[in-house]
Formats: C-alpha cells, sequence, structure tokens
C-alpha cells in the first residue's frame, strides 16, 4: 500500500518537473509589464484587476499591490479596474513599468489577512471567519508573550493562564474544547511553517513545574499581525493539526526604501502579589478553641500576642499574633526588563530584517528567573524576474531557574495551610534542623510542625528544590518561489522547527520526603519538525471571473527524542553532577511520526461581490493502521459581499446607511491522525532497586483498527459596517461535530486491562461569535473608538462509546473529578455534594452533621456561558489612552485552596466560630436541633458542594495611556533622526469589578492548562498586577 | 543560460523536498524503545511479580485498608475516610486493577514462556505458587470475583470464593509435587527471585505453607478439604525454621521503590501505631488478661511515646481528638539501628525492611489450629508455644538483637492459661490472639483472621462516617467492588450486586464466604457468632 503510494510520489515528482520545464520555455522572451496599483491615499490595492483591451484575460494586483502582465505589443492599452474605484485605461506606450493610481472611496473594502499556507487574501473574500490582531494592539500593553498579548483581543479565542505565575503554560482554545484527550490546543504557524506550541508541563497534583508551550519563544516585537483562522474551513488546508484552529504569526519584514531603520522597543514593569485567598485573622494555633503548640491547626485561641514556646526551640519563646500577609510577604514583587533592538533595510526587490531581543523576568517566587534571547532574521530576494528566495533565521535561547514547584505539596499550600500565628522570619531563620546539624553536619529541615508531607517549611523547600532549564531553539525556513509566467508560480519551501531542551533537578539536601536525596536527575529532550512543501498556483482573470487554481503537497515529518539520568543518593554533599551519584539510572524514548498529504484549492471570483472557495486534501499518516492511514477531506466556503452586488445590479439603497454588508457560509471536515506507537503492545522496562532490571506489563489495550478523527463542521456569518463605517459588526454561527476520537477509555479491570485505545464519541461545538467597533468620535485631532468581542459556545458530549458513558479528565486526591458524561456539557465537576430532601432542605445526621450524597453527582461545569472583551481607545494628537475589559459569564470552579485552608480553620470563612445548629431536618422529616462546633463542621461537615464558586468575571485587563509623536514633527524636529517615538505607560491585570471566588482569581489559579485544572482553583503561585513603562524609538 | 539557471533552481527545490524524506515510513510507528512479548524473559517478568506483588502502592493497597482493619495502624489524616469506614473508588481499585491488568498478566506470559518445556518445570510450579498467594489476597479482601479466564482482554464471569479456594489448594498441590520432580537442569531465576533466590526446593515448602493458611482458612465453612489439605501440607513439608520465612525485602536505593512504613508511618505522619495492638502490646486486656508486662517484641517493633507503648484510635474523628493531641504522644515504628523498622537510605542500602508474605511463627500456630481441630495429629499447645517462641525469636533476629529463652518463657507463662482453656472456642482465641500478633505487619492476614476467627474480641469500634454503608454497629467485612466492575461488567457480578441501589448500599459490611459472620451476613461488635468444630 504505502510502497505504491511513494512511487505515486516520485512519478508525480517527476512529472511536475518535466511539465515545469516545458512550461519555462515559451514564456521566456515575451513582453511584460509590472508596475504597482495604488488608491489616491498611496496605499496598495491588492487584487486591483490588470486586463489588456481587447483580451478576455488579465491579472490581479497581488498583495502589495503589484501587477505582472503580458502584453502583445508595445501600443496595448491596460484596463485596470477594482470594486469601488474609478476604472481607468493606461496605454502602455512601450514602457515596461506602468505605476497606477486608482481614485478610491471607501479603502475598508481591501482589508488583507493572512489565510492558510501563508496565502494573503482580501478578507471580502472569505466565507469562513478570520480575525486577525495587527502589531499595535499586540504590544501595547507591553505583555512579554504573545498569548499574554492575545488574551480578549479575539472573539471565541479562550486564553486561560494556569496560575503558576512568570512562564507558566497557557491553554488556548478556539471555539470551545472538542477535544477528549484535551487536546485542544490550536496549530501555530509563524511565516508559512509550523511551529512546536506543545506545552511541556509535566506537573500533576503531586508535584512538577508547569512551564509555558513553545509560542513562549516569540519575540512580540517581532510580529506584524496574528491572524485567528477559526473554523476548520479557514484551516482545513493545514490538515490533521488544525482540528483546533490555526494560528498564523507573520513577522516583521525589512523595509523597502532603501533606507536602514533602526528601532528600539524597552519595556519594564514590575508584578506585585495582588490575589491571594481571604484568610480569617483571629484564632491562631490550636484545637478546639484551645491553643496548643503541637496542633497542625488554626483552631485555637485568639491570637492576643502572648508569648508562647517556640517551635524550633523549647527554652525561647515567640508571639502568639496574627500575621496577617504571609502570602504578600514571602514572595517577591516579580519584575521584568525588555529589549528589542531591529535593523530593517534593503529595497522593495530585497528587503531584509534583522532583530535581537533580549526578556529577563525575576519570578514572585523568591531565586525564580526566566531569561529569553532571541536573534530573528528575515529577508527577501528577488534573484531574477523568474526566480524569489525568502529566508528566516531565528534562534532563541530560554532559561528558566527556580521556577515553582506545584501541587499538594509546593510551597502556596504549606503557606495557606499553616495557623495564622506562625512567623515567616522564624521559619526563615530556622528552616535547618541545628541539632541535627550540630550533631551529625547534616543539613535537615525543621518546621513549625514536625517536617512531614503535609507540613513543611518552604524556606527550606526553596533552599532543597533547585531546577533550572535551558531551551536552545532554531526555526527557519527557504522558500524558493518561481513565477514562470505572472500567472503561474511554483513555491518550494522547507521549514524547520528544531529545539533541544535540558531539565534538571538538584535536591541539595537529606529530605525526608523524598528518598534518595540528596540527588540530581537531568532530561535532555530534542524535537525536530521538517515540513517540506511544494505548491503550484494558477492566477488569471477571465472577464469578470478571477480564478485562482493551486495545488501541492506536504511532507511532516516529527521525532522527539529524550535522554533522562538519575544520580541516585550522593554521598558527599556540596558538588552535583550525575556521576558522583551512588545509584546511577538512565532511561531514554523516542517518538516519531510522519505525515504526506496532497492538497488542491480553487479560489474562484466573480464582479468582486462573489467568491467560492474549494479545498481538498488527502493525508497519510504512519500513526494509523495500513488500511485506515489515508484520509481526504473537503472545504467549501462561499462570500457574498452584498452593498457591491447591488451597486452591481444598479439598486439604489443608502449608503451613507449601509456602507459595506457581507455574507458568508461554509462546509469543511478536517481529519486527525494519533500519536504514534498506538497500534502494538509493548512492555516497558526500568531498573529496580536491587539492581535488576524488570518489565512492566501494558495497562491499555490497544487497537490496530484505528481510524482518523474526523471534525465536520458549518458556519454562516454577516459582516456589516453601518453609517460610513462607524459602526462595524461582524457576527458568526458556528456548528461543529467531531467523531471517533483516539482516545483511551476505561476497561474492564477484570479483563486484564485500564483501559483501550478507541474511536470514541461525538463532541458537538455550537456557539456564535460577535465582534462589535465604533466610532464614537472620529475628528482630526480627536478619536474614541470601542470595540466588544463575545463568543458563546457550549460543547456537548453527544455520544461517548457504548459502553463507556462517562470519560473522567482527572481527579484530586479526595476524590473531585472532572468529567465528560455522555449528553451533558464536557467539563463537569463531579463529587459527593449535600443530601437533600424532595423540598431542597439539607438531610442532618444524628450527629448534627449534613450528609453526602450516595453518590457523586454534578456540582458544577467549567463551561462559560460567554465570554469577551470590552475595550476602548482614545487619542488626541498623539497622545492616547486604551482600556481592555474582559469577562466571562458563568462556569464553575472549584476551590481547593479554600476547602484545604477551612479544614484547618484559617480561611476567612471559618473566623465564625460560634457554635451551630445546621439548618436542615433529619432523615425522619424533623428539624435539625443538634448543635455542634464551628471545627466539627469545617473538618467534618462540608462536602465539595461547599466550595464550588461561580466562575463569572469581569476585570480591567489591560490599560494603557502613552504619546506617540506626531511622525512629520517628529522627523523635522529631529533633522530626520527619529522616526519614531512612542512612550507610554502599561498595566494588566489590574482590577476585578466582579468576581466570586474568595479572594483567589477564578481566571489565573489553575495549576496547569488542562482540562481537568482548569475546574480547579489550586492557586499554585499568587496572582499578580502588572505596572510597567514602555519606549519605542525608530531611527 | 537563464533557462539552465532556472531548471538548477527547480531541481535544489526537489532536492530540498527530499530532505524531509525518511525510508522508514511502514516501520516508523512500532516503538524501538520498549520491549514486545516475543523478547521477554521469566525474570524480568518474575521480579516484578513478586516485588509489585507486596509493595506496588502500598498506601493505597493496603495501608488505607488492611494496615487500619487489622489493628496495627490507624490513620492520621482526617480527610482519609477508609478508618472511617468510608468508601474511595480511587484508592480500593487501585489493588483490584493492579492486580488483573498487571500481577495476572505477568503470571499468564511467564506461564507461557515456560510452556511445556522440562527446564522450566520447577519455575512454572514457582510461578504458580506465588499466583495463588496473590489470589488468596484477592478473593479475601473482594469475595467472589473474576477467575477463570481472568485478564485475557475479554470479560468474564464471577466465580465464588469456595472454587477459588479448591482450585488455589489444587493447584498448590499440583505445584509442590512438581518442584524437584524434573531430572533435567532446572532454569532458575537466581536473584532475580526475591524470596528465595531461585531455591527451589524453598519454593515447595511455601507452597505447603501456604496450602496449611488456605486450608484453615476455610475450616468453619468446609472442614472437609480444610482437612484433607492442611493434611497434605503438613505431610509436604511445611516451614521448619525463621530461615524459611517468605518476605520481600524492601528497597531503599531511591530507584522508584519506597520504604513506604517509614514514608506512611514516620515521613508523611499519614499513620500511626493502632490503639488495640498497643493495647495487646502493653500488657493484659479484659478481654485477655495476662501478665502486665511489656511484650518482648514491642520494644523492637515499637518506640514508645511521650504517653510510652499507646497507641491512637483508628477512626477518630478529629473533633473527638483529645484536646492538645499530639502524634509524638503515641508509639511510633522503630526505625533505630536495633529497630524493626531500621533503615538506612542512600550508598550503604541498608535495608532491614521486609514486606511479609508468610513467617514460620505463623506456619506454627496454623498447625497448633490444624491439631486443635483434629485435622493433624501434634500437640496443640506446644505448637502454639513454639509458634511464640518463633516469632519472639524472629522479630528480635531480624532487629539483629535477641530475646534469652527465659524472657520467653516469662512472657509465655504470664500469658491466659492454656489449661484454663475449658473449649475449643477458648484456645483457638489464645492461638487466634498470638497468630495476629506473629503476624505483625502481615495485615492482609491480620485483618482475614479477625473475620474468620472473630478474636481478638475487644478491638476498638471507630467512629463510622455517616457517609459508610457500614450499619453503625458492625464491623467492616470486605473491600467494596471498584465502580469500574459495576459500571463496565456489570452483568458479569453476583446478581444481588448488580442493581444501582444493591451495588452502592450492599458492600463493606457483609461477610466473604469463610467469615465468621456467614456470607454476605453482617457481624456486630458484640460477636455473636463463634467457631465451628466438628
Amino acid at each position: 500500500m504505502m510502497k505504491f503510494y511513494l512511487k505515486k510520489v516520485f512519478l508525480i515528482k517527476k512529472l511536475l518537473f518535466l511539465l515545469f520545464a516545458f512550461i519555462a520555455l515559451p514564456v521566456i522572451g515575451q513582453t511584460v509589464v509590472t508596475g504597482v496599483v495604488k488608491d489616491d491615499t498611496g496605499s496598495p490595492i491588492p487584487g486591483a484587476n490588470v486586463v489588456v483591451r481587447g483580451a478576455k484575460v488579465g491579472v490581479a494586483a497581488d498583495i502589495d499591490g503589484k501587477y505582472e502582465i503580458s502584453v502583445p505589443s508595445s501600443s496595448s492599452v491596460l484596463v485596470v479596474s477594482f470594486v469601488g474605484c474609478t476604472t481607468k485605461e493606461v496605454s502602455v506606450n512601450g514602457r515596461s513599468v506602468i505605476n497606477i493610481i486608482l481614485p478610491s472611496s471607501t479603502k475598508e473594502l481591501r482589508e488583507v489577512v493572512v489565510t492558510a499556507l501563508g496565502i494573503k487574501r482580501e478578507k471580502k473574500s472569505l466565507g469562513y471567519s478570520v480575525q486577525d490582531v495587527k502589531s499595535d494592539e499586540l504590544t501595547k500593553a507591553g505583555e512579554a508573550t504573545v498569548t499574554d498579548a492575545l488574551q480578549g483581543k479575539v472573539a471565541g479565542l479562550q486564553i486561560s493562564s494556569s496560575g503558576t505565575g512568570a512562564g507558566g503554560s497557557q491553554k488556548i482554545v478556539i471555539r470551545g474544547n472538542s477535544s477528549l484527550a484535551d487536546n485542544n490546543d490550536p496549530l501555530w504557524v509563524v511565516d508559512g511553517v509550523p511551529y512546536d506550541n506543545s506545552t511541556d508541563t509535566g506537573n500533576y497534583q503531586y508535584g512538577g513545574y508547569d512551564r509555558a508551550g513553545g509560542a513562549f519563544d516569540l519575540n512580540p516585537d517581532d510580529i506584524e499581525s496574528i491572524s485567528v483562522l477559526k473554523g476548520p474551513a479557514a484551516a482545513a488546508l493545514y490538515g490533521s493539526r488544525a482540528g483546533n484552529g490555526v494560528i498564523l504569526v507573520t513577522t516583521k519584514k525589512g523595509g523597502k526604501n532603501g533606507r536602514l531603520g533602526i528601532t528600539y522597543t524597552g519595556k519594564m514593569s514590575v508584578s506585585p502579589v495582588a490575589y491571594s485567598l481571604d484568610m480569617q485573622n483571629i484564632y491562631g494555633q490550636g484545637t478546639n478553641g484551645v491553643f496548643s503548640s503541637t496542633a497542625k491547626t488554626s483552631w485555637g485561641a485568639k491570637m492576643d500576642g502572648s508569648s508562647i514556646p517556640a517551635w524550633w526551640d523549647d527554652t525561647k519563646t515567640t508571639a502568639y499574633s496574627v500575621q496577617k500577609d504571609v502570602i504578600k510577604n514571602f514572595y517577591n514583587t516579580g519584575n521584568t526588563q525588555s529589549h528589542s533592538v531591529s535593523f530593517a533595510g534593503g529595497d522593495s526587490d530585497n528587503p531584509f530584517r534583522l532583530s535581537l531581543g533580549y526578556d529577563y523576568t525575576k519570578g514572585n517566587v523568591p531565586f525564580e528567573s526566566i531569561k529569553k534571547t532571541s536573534f530573528d532574521y528575515v529577508s527577501h530576494h528577488k534573484l531574477d524576474k523568474y526566480l524569489d528566495v525568502d529566508i528566516k533565521a531565528n534562534y532563541v535561547n530560554t532559561a528558566g531557574r527556580n521556577r515553582p514547584l506545584l501541587g499538594y505539596y509546593s510551597t502556596m499550600y504549606y503557606l495557606y495551610t499553616m495557623p495564622r500565628n506562625i512567623q515567616l522570619s522564624d521559619l526563615n531563620n530556622h528552616k535547618f534542623d541545628a541539632t541535627t546539624l550540630a550533631e551529625s553536619g547534616v543539613y535537615t529541615e525543621d518546621n513549625w510542625a514536625t517536617p512531614s508531607a503535609l507540613y513543611r517549611n518552604p524556606y527550606f523547600l526553596n533552599s532543597q528544590d533547585n531546577d533550572k532549564d535551558v531551551r536552545n531553539r532554531f526555526f527557519g525556513f527557504a522558500q524558493f518561489t518561481v513565477n514562470f509566467t505572472p500567472e503561474l508560480k511554483l513555491k518550494l519551501k522547507q521549514g524547520m522547527d528544531y529545539a533541544d531542551t535540558q531539565y534538571q533537578y538538584v535536591y541539595k539536601y537529606k529530605d525526608a520526603e523524598m528518598s534518595g536525596c540528596p540527588q540530581m536527575s537531568m532530561t535532555k529532550e530534542t524535537h525536530r519538525e521538517l515540513n517540506s512543501e511544494f505548491l503550484l498556483t494558477y492566477n488569471k482573470q477571465v472577464n469578470d471571473f478571477s480564478i485562482g487554481l493551486s495545488a501541492g503537497g506536504n511532507r511532516m515529518h516529527t521525532k522527539t527524542e529524550s535522554l533522562y539520568g538519575n544520580s541516585g543518593q550522593f554521598s558527599v554533599s556540596g558538588a552535583y553532577y550525575l556521576s558522583l551519584g551512588t545509584a546511577q539510572t538512565c532511561s531514554n524514548t523516542i517518538n516519531e511520526k510522519e505525515i504526506n498529504s496532497l492538497y488542491g484549492f480553487a479560489d474562484l471570483g466573480y464582479k468582486d461581490y462573489l467568491y467560492l472557495d474549494l479545498t481538498a486534501r488527502n493525508d497519510w499518516s504512519s500513526t494509523l493502521p495500513a488500511a485506515n492511514r489515508s484520509y481526504f477531506y473537503p472545504s467549501v466556503s462561499l462570500s457574498g459581499v452584498v452593498t457591491s452586488a447591488l451597486d452591481a445590479w444598479n439598486v439604489k439603497y443608502n449608503k451613507n446607511i449601509f456602507t459595506y454588508g457581507k455574507v458568508r457560509a461554509s462546509f469543511a471536515q478536517v481529519g486527525k491522525d494519533t500519536d504514534p506507537y498506538q497500534l502494538q503492545q509493548t512492555y516497558s522496562t526500568s531498573i529496580g532497586g536491587f539492581g535488576y532490571l524488570y518489565a512492566s506489563e501494558p495497562t491499555t489495550l490497544s487497537n490496530i483498527n484505528l481510524k482518523p478523527e474526523i471534525a465536520t463542521s458549518y458556519e454562516f456569518g454577516t459582516e456589516w459596517r453601518l453609517f460610513k463605517d462607524r459602526f462595524g459588526l461582524d457576527f458568526t454561527y458556528y456548528n461543529t461535530v467531531t467523531k471517533n476520537q483516539v482516545l483511551n477509555i476505561p476497561y474492564i479491570f477484570s479483563a486484564g486491562y485500564e483501559s483501550q485505545t478507541a474511536n470514541v464519541g461525538k463532541i458537538t461545538n455550537k456557539g456564535i461569535e460577535m465582534e462589535l467597533s465604533c466610532k464614537i468620535i472620529n475628528t482630526k485631532d480627536f478619536n474614541l473608538d470601542a470595540t466588544a468581542n463575545i463568543a458563546s459556545n457550549r460543547t456537548r458530549v453527544t455520544k461517548l462509546d457504548p459502553t463507556v458513558s462517562m470519560y473522567q479528565f482527572s481527579s484530586l486526591e479526595n476524590g473531585l473529578q472532572v468529567v465528560a458524561v455522555q449528553g451533558d456539557k464536557l467539563g463537569e465537576i463531579y463529587d459527593y455534594g449535600y443530601k437533600r430532601d424532595v423540598k431542597g432542605n439539607k438531610i442532618i445526621g444524628s450527629d448534627g452533621l449534613p450528609e453526602k450524597t450516595d453518590s457523586q453527582e454534578v456540582l458544577g461545569c467549567i463551561q462559560p456561558d460567554f465570554t469577551g472583551s470590552f475595550g476602548l481607545n482614545a487619542n488626541y494628537k498623539g497622545i492616547f489612552l486604551s482600556a481592555l475589559f474582559t469577562f466571562q459569564k458563568g462556569g464553575d470552579i472549584y476551590s481547593f485552596t479554600e476547602a484545604s485552608a477551612a479544614n484547618v480553620g484559617v480561611a476567612k470563612c471559618t473566623a465564625d466560630r460560634s457554635d451551630r445548629v445546621v439548618k436542615g431536618v433529619l432523615e425522619n422529616g424533623s428539624t435539625n436541633t443538634t448543635s455542634i462546633s464551628a471545627q466539627k463542621y469545617w473538618q467534618n461537615g462540608v462536602t465539595s458542594e461547599q466550595f464550588i464558586y461561580d466562575a463569572s468575571y469581569l476585570k480591567l485587563g489591560e490599560l494603557t495611556v502613552g504619546y506617540d509623536f506626531p511622525k512629520a514633527e517628529l522627523q523635522q524636529l529631529t533633522h530626520n533622526i527619529f522616526n519614531s517615538f512612542k512612550v507610554s505607560l502599561f498595566g494588566s491585570n489590574l482590577l476585578y469589578l466582579v468576581k466570586h471566588t474568595p479572594g483567589t482569581t477564578p481566571d489565573g489559579s489553575a495549576m496547569s492548562s488542562n482540562i481537568f485544572s482548569q475546574a480547579v482553583d489550586f492557586s499554585p503561585v499568587p496572582n499578580t498586577r502588572t505596572f510597567g513603562v514602555s519606549l519605542n524609538l525608530g531611527f | 543560460m537563464k533557462r539552465i539557471k532556472v531548471l538548477n533552481i527547480i531541481a535544489i527545490g526537489l532536492m530540498l523536498l527530499e530532505v524531509g524524506c525518511t525510508n522508514g515510513f511502514d516501520s516508523m510507528n512500532t516503538s524501538s524503545t520498549s520491549l514486545t512479548s516475543s523478547s521477554l524473559s521469566a525474570e524480568l517478568l518474575f521480579a516484578t511479580c513478586v516485588n509489585k506483588g507486596t509493595s506496588a502502592d502500598y498506601q493505597r493497597n493496603y495501608s488505607l485498608y488492611d494496615d487500619q482493619y487489622s489493628h496495627y495502624f490507624s490513620n492520621c489524616v482526617q480527610s482519609f475516610m477508609t478508618g472511617n469506614y468510608e468508601y474511595n473508588d480511587s484508592w480500593a481499585n487501585s489493588g483490584w486493577e493492579e492486580f488483573y491488568a498487571e500481577r495476572e498478566k505477568e503470571y499468564i506470559d511467564i506461564d507461557s514462556i515456560c510452556g511445556s518445556n522440562a527446564n522450566y518445570t520447577d519455575m512454572k510450579a514457582m510461578n504458580n505458587i506465588w499466583n495463588c498467594f496473590l489470589w488468596q489476597r484477592v478473593t479475601d479482601r473482594w469475595g467472589d470475583v473474576p477467575y477463570v479466564g481472568a485478564s485475557k482482554g475479554t470479560a468474564v464471569a464471577y466465580n465464588s470464593q469456595k472454587s477459588i479456594y479448591l482450585d488455589l489448594l489444587s493447584r498448590l498441590s499440583s505445584a509442590c509435587t512438581s518442584i524437584g520432580s524434573n531430572s533435567t537442569t532446572q532454569y532458575s531465576p537466581g536473584d532475580d527471585d526475591l524470596l528465595y533466590q531461585g531455591d527451589a526446593s524453598k519454593w515447595k515448602k511455601f507452597g505447603y505453607s501456604l496450602m496449611l493458611r488456605m486450608a484453615m482458612r476455610i475450616s468453619n465453612v468446609d472442614p472437609t478439604d480444610a482437612k484433607t489439605y492442611a493434611a497434605q501440607a503438613v505431610a509436604g513439608g511445611v516451614f521448619t525454621s525463621n530461615s524459611d520465612n517468605a518476605k520481600v525485602e524492601d528497597d531503599l536505593s531511591g530507584n522508584g521503590y519506597y520504604d513506604y512504613y517509614n514514608f506512611i508511618i514516620t515521613d508523611w505522619e499519614n499513620a500511626t501505631t493502632d490503639k488495640d495492638f498497643m493495647n495487646y502490646m502493653r500488657g493484659g486486656t479484659t478481654s485477655y488478661p495476662r501478665a502486665n508486662t511489656l511484650d518482648p517484641r514491642a520494644a523492637y517493633w515499637f518506640t514508645p511515646g511521650n504517653n510510652g507503648y499507646v497507641g491512637f484510635k483508628n477512626g477518630t474523628i478529629s473533633s473527638n481528638y483529645p484536646t492538645d493531641f499530639n502524634w509524638s504522644d503515641y508509639a511510633a515504628i522503630n526505625s533505630t539501628t536495633k529497630g524493626y523498622f531500621y533503615f538506612l537510605e542512600g550508598a550503604s542500602n541498608v535495608s532491614r525492611l521486609y514486606y511479609p508474605v508468610e513467617n514460620y511463627a505463623e506456619v506454627l500456630l496454623l498447625e497448633a489450629e490444624a491439631a486443635l481441630r483434629g485435622y493433624i495429629g501434634g500437640d496443640a499447645q506446644s505448637l502454639y508455644k513454639a509458634g511464640i517462641t518463633a516469632s519472639i525469636n524472629d522479630v528480635a533476629t531480624v532487629s539483629e538483637g535477641s530475646v534469652p529463652g527465659d524472657t520467653i518463657q516469662k512472657y509465655i507463662d504470664g500469658l491466659p492459661s492454656w489449661a484454663g482453656a475449658s473449649s475449643n472456642e477458648a484456645k483457638l482465641k489464645l492461638i487466634a490472639v498470638q497468630k495476629w500478633i506473629a503476624v505483625f505487619p502481615n495485615s492482609c492476614e491480620g485483618w482475614s483472621e479477625i473475620r474468620r476467627t472473630g478474636y481478638p474480641d475487644d478491638l476498638t469500634y471507630p467512629d463510622v462516617s455517616s457517609s459508610s454503608v457500614v450499619t453503625d454497629g458492625d464491623w467492616i467485612q470486605r473491600i467494596s467492588y471498584p465502580n469500574n466492575e459495576y459500571l463496565y461488567n456489570n452483568k458479569n457480578m453476583p446478581a444481588s450486586y448488580q442493581s444501582t441501589s444493591s451495588y452502592y448500599s450492599k458492600r463493606e459490611q457483609y461477610g466473604v464466604w469463610w467469615s465468621l459472620c456467614g456470607q454476605d451476613k453482617t457481624l456486630s461488635k458484640g460477636y455473636t457468632a463463634t467457631n465451628t468444630f466438628n
């Protein structure tokens, strides 16, 4: 089967080669006219039609307004036209370069966006939703990462940050979660080449570290624009990996005026701790209202400042007084500085841009830092009229140190469960056990409670855990464009994304909670993805029809190799390297896959108001069984510009009201393969402690008949601009059904397997997206614009599997699960609640405690009703102010943070210590009258239901104020030394106007970025506000 | 000239495409960093099966259940409600899942590697004996379970505990007979046999000792088979000294295994010593009056807390904790250099930690009961005394210490009088209480024998959670079938567990086949049932 295929590809390549050579012959030597079509404001007009009078065919100007046409004689006449512009006729008169100006009326018509495979298209011609964000908007509030910068700027793009501080992971979901395997990440593409954003978090509830995905490596200052392709129709050409949408990043290109432009952008910001759990400030260490120096809880007496025995030395005392700001005081104020210098030069045929970036972030966690150094080079070379070459080379070095350790056994957990009278200075001064140190010279932990998994000294942990990671990333491509004729082009591209990452953990001291310390481990991982592609395009204007035909192919090969080493325990201290360990072990893994694809597409346009796009793609994936590895999927989309059509039909309507109107519809399918090695059962091996090797049975039943996953979607949308562009509206409705997801579903344990790999499920995502814009004030000196993005998505698990009606994403140690239940919304929080009678009264046991439900039930769901943002931009003579509010309505979150703190009497909800009679009825229906203590209630009477919160919020996400020196004045003032000067003050995550969680934030308190984590407020590190200043200087 | 240039460029472009080409498209999807079944060897799996069979996931598999229900250890973490007889599926299903998805499959794979190869006769028998040991634990904890054809990829019916016991006994019989029966050179797993380093003759003794354990377990409910197998076991040759003891050494080198006792109890402070066991260590109780001297084993097993050799009552809810309580008030496991739980991490890797499987003392006490019941010859009383002596000597030896003979004798003399025990029931109580102590910390045996014999009969009842299905006043009798079975294998479950209401209500309070209370019956803390002698 596969041999056949390879042969076929080879044959096709050979044929193409001959074909090109053949075509190339006759076109050489024809008379060619080139030029640029611009409007009366000097902006190029992409897509302007250039036709030779009398001939039926013509060409369309490219994205820069450039055209190139073969003319039969030197006296031919060119007819240049574009919708909304006056048509012009120009005689060639023997010239080879003719630049044309077409007076225009509405320039918005020619909004250009980047679409799949990097093809620039006029937005009006697209039958699907694409939203783009320009560089100004991206870098306005000084965000350090591209994902931060995208927050709130695209309807239906939901970015959830984990609460793991600087450099933590972020989950980006376009149009809701559709994958039960929690693989909802969109594909990132930089200048047409896939860019790995897989998140290597490696953390889970019992520990680990959370790291941002690869998109962290992008320097926001290098980005020209980002297009978000939301639906399958937009993304179909990217195949398998684009099922969750595509984020297309276009980086800045070089200068075109032959002058070297130098730009410097610098940013400095500080991030103080701003949001953490509300605590009670009255009662200290003890139980049942009595102080006890040995108690682990804060259920003791009122803190009155009296002297109590010091925990580290019975002969000393310390004060029994409240420590209000333990969390604020433990953590640093983080700060970030970033500098970016770019050089842009070259002429319009050979532009280049070189940039250097440096970012340094000092995290909130003591000793935490992240450093990023980047280099980016991009150039275009027009070798001759037949050949263009594009080159990009990018190198990024990202180094993290002392990232926070997460999970149950994290610093933050110990801080917010500690009795309220424990002093940080005491913990810091006595983190090492003085007695052990004196006796044996060994550094061991000391703490206010005997160190154990639940009670640890955060300062000891900080000294103990010493982690660092370094990633070297090389990304780039070489692209050859062969222009056979102005209409026929062949693009050949080879892209590479390579990263090697090294993680190192050193545990410097003996540790009661971890065996074999001191020790270290190191992992070295390399990831390489190669994309080789060709694309043949043919564009032609025939009378009123524009025709674009393309055919292409891609080979994607990816390989990830990792090597892990562990030292085992060190017998000496002070030096840390692998071969010093006494029980060294190592292991390696390799993951490799390849997808071969062939695709074709057609863009057909009629009279600038009706557009039809067709795409077809076939993939062959190495990860699927031979019989199912080939899969085909098509898309079709249609766009109609109502206003232009009305013009063409000479229908009168009020253009002052209906300036622009468009309707669009699309249908698409996208196929998706799976991870490598899912088809075969294998035994993993590792070394046991006695030096023997042991093998482990496979616990997942593999499936040799796996099929590709298929997402089928349709989408309708409409776009309007009213009152001479005063108001804009873009509305989309979509419906996507994802079938045959490859998933490990639970299996019958007694049949020998924990799970089986199967094609299961039918997930339906339905939703609407709306973008609104309004120019409230629009005068020469003063502009005030408002924009809003609103999206509502509902993901439903229509069908799971005949044998499995519930799928669990993960569960907390206490049993709380996040699940997908057949027929329900995806992402439900599932645990024991309060048992209630038919009237809804809580059932109370004879002991006065509320009873739990008999079995776990749905307590909430992570899905919000809608999300969105609201932005205001004002500009007065270069002084600008912008504010971005983001919001979420609905959705639930379980506060593990509060549940843990309430149990030990630390949370604010436990401040009332009076005895209580829980409102409810006994099993026999009579009213409960049994009184219980506050401690008994919070320790034994509450269920998970108690800590479920509405995750709705409204916050001032970004605020920027600044001054952009008007360019002409600046140049005059500085004798053309400065081209641009912009300075701004920015703030982010500033203020929650609405929020229901107890001090913590509903949108930044997760431990990681997966579906499960998003349902749980785990407060890995406290959330911050950021304030900063940014400076942009252009020479 | 130009034409050549264009053609060259095209050629370069096509060559570039080839850069990404790989030849192994068809073979690419085979992992090169793990084994397939054809490359397995018996010892690779046997090491895993023996090690993990006793230690894997010790906390969820044993510490939260058997360790507490045997009244050896008590829970220290409020949210761990298993001590209050609450069900927690994610913990309870762990032992079940590991057995069926890993241990049983390891057995099947090793058995298939051995096949009918004459060189593998002993290996095949050792594999069978270990498998029988694991199966008994499974059925003792859950009762009727899927047995015939389990772990082979498809769902199978549940078998009655009786049929499982009889099959295990018969398999043990064949396995023990076959060891040493083949004169060809026998394959040996060597050091990968973590129990006896490949000494098949010791496996034979272990096989018969296990047979004796199983036989005595069913003595109340199937005395005929119990007698047959008890007699066969003793005739075949059970353990004859402490050097025969079956135990799996713990690994402390930090390569993925933990010393769970020290971690769970000392370092994580998740568990501590139990009030009941410590009561018996300190001296007599009302129900078991003995001289008020410290058990000679106590100082090896435990270090006293601030309150001396006192344990904490398992299943206490925190609002019932004594004011000013402190875990250090209670006795801890002895991890000092002269302690039974001593361990030293790292380079020296000195380990004295063992996961108990079966010891000589238990065998002697089983024999004492067998003699009492008339299954075998011999004097019950002297076997009983020998059992106590063997246990004390073993604990002392493991702890690198010793107990003088007269100290042992003094301890035995201080015990409730054998002669004064007027009935078989009374004598059985003496044997059972001593066995409960002698098998410590083998909590699977400890809990099973409490359920079978009803002794010790003055154990402390926990604060039962209102969310537990165990009726206030009933003892916990088993572990519930995991939700996984209810959800995905419902039709094969015993009929009385198939409906939602019965699955959620018929749980931990109902006895297994050999329980003193009888199958699917309950036993109250008032101990209404007695053992059957005939």
